[in-house]
């Protein structure tokens, strides 16, 4: 990565960021907003998080693997259970970490 | 009459149970971006700059990936759009204050300082809130750019095979599951889960992008659906 411009990625996504955290703060003073826009930006969320985890645990390495020889898939599934019932992050972390350790003891570094 | 102090404090210790839930983040943002070929400094600039950790991991993937710059940073703008909501959410508690103290509330706008603080807003007195917020800011931004230094350090030395990879997509899982609340939440949330692994060949690494946009348009499409059947849940 040494001729990438990482630095000005940096810059520029947080000045990006900075100015989406500061916007409605400076547009909308003790106003409040268009419930038309609310109803979009309250799907960003689930759709942008769903958009980041599962393409890494169906496809780890690139290709598509809903099996259950599929590991990573297997562990999330138990994570993703287990991150239901208790909302929290250190036991979607924990189970879902020890699940593959578990799985790759047993099968071997299938996934 | 407590002091400003005071309600700082108090938001710092409301944000002490969290922060064992917060210092793994960075640190898997440190680890991950050393893994890309990232220098550390790099990696504790994008905490303390960007300080967004979903769009951080996001970023470290694409461009060890090669993605175009311009890719990344609309991956960055797309994720952290959702910073807008909350920012929407926080300017009429926020509307008497000066510019200064709103580009400081905005610096440190994060999912957990936004939660922490709109819980609280119900019952504390006007002039506690900002003091409040800024006391839950102080115990996570040090304690956010401090882990991501120690796994920017430390993970160089972490072996292989423990998968530590694997603790990306266990972060994303864990905020999926703290976002989705109702039905047309699900529906964003398996559309762009499932456009987005199907959406892995399209050119310029454009598929989360188009997954996340595609989840937005299915959430919205779900809500409106649901209102005109008043009754379903």
């Amino acid at each position: 990565m040494s001729d990438y411009p990482v630095i000005l990625v940096v810059l520029l996504g947080g000045l990006g960021t900075y100015l989406v955290r500061i916007s409605f703060l400076f547009i909308l003073g003790n106003r409040m907003i268009s419930p038309l826009v609310e109803n979009v930006l309250r799907y960003i969320p689930p759709a942008a998080f769903a958009a980041l985890a599962v393409p890494a645990v169906i496809r780890p390495e690139g290709v598509i693997d809903i099996g259950a020889d599929n590991l990573k898939l297997v562990a999330a599934v138990v994570a993703l259970a287990i991150g239901i019932r208790t909302r929290s992050v250190m036991w979607v972390l924990v189970s879902g970490m020890v699940s593959l350790w578990t799985l790759t003891w047993f099968f071997g570094a299938a996934g | 009459m407590p002091s400003f102090r005071t309600h700082m404090i108090d938001g710092a210790r409301t944000t002490l149970p969290l922060l064992p839930g917060i210092a793994p983040f960075g640190f898997i943002a440190g680890i991950a971006a050393v893994d890309a070929g990232l220098p550390a400094s790099v990696a504790v600039a994008m905490s303390a700059l960007i300080f967004a950790g979903a769009s951080q991991l996001a970023a470290i993937s694409l461009m060890a990936a090669g993605a175009a710059p311009l890719v990344v940073l609309a991956t960055i703008l797309v994720i952290n759009l959702r910073f807008a909501m909350y920012s929407a959410s926080l300017a009429p508690h926020f509307g008497h204050l000066g510019a200064l103290k709103k580009m400081l509330a905005g610096y440190l706008l994060v999912d957990q300082c936004y939660a922490l603080s709109i819980v609280r807003y119900g019952t504390l007195p006007p002039e506690a809130k900002f003091p409040f917020y800024l006391g839950v800011g102080a115990a996570i931004w040090p304690a956010w750019v401090g882990s991501t230094l120690a796994g920017a350090l430390l993970g160089a030395s972490v072996p292989d095979a423990w998968s530590l990879e694997f603790t990306m997509p266990l972060v994303f899982l864990s905020m999926l599951v703290a976002s989705v609340r109702d039905w047309p939440m699900l529906v964003a949330a398996l559309t762009g889960g499932v456009v987005t692994t199907l959406a892995h060949g399209m050119p310029l690494k454009l598929g989360i992008i188009t997954g996340a946009l595609s989840g937005i348009t299915a959430g919205v499409v779900a809500g409106a659906l649901r209102r005109r059947r008043p009754g379903s849940t």
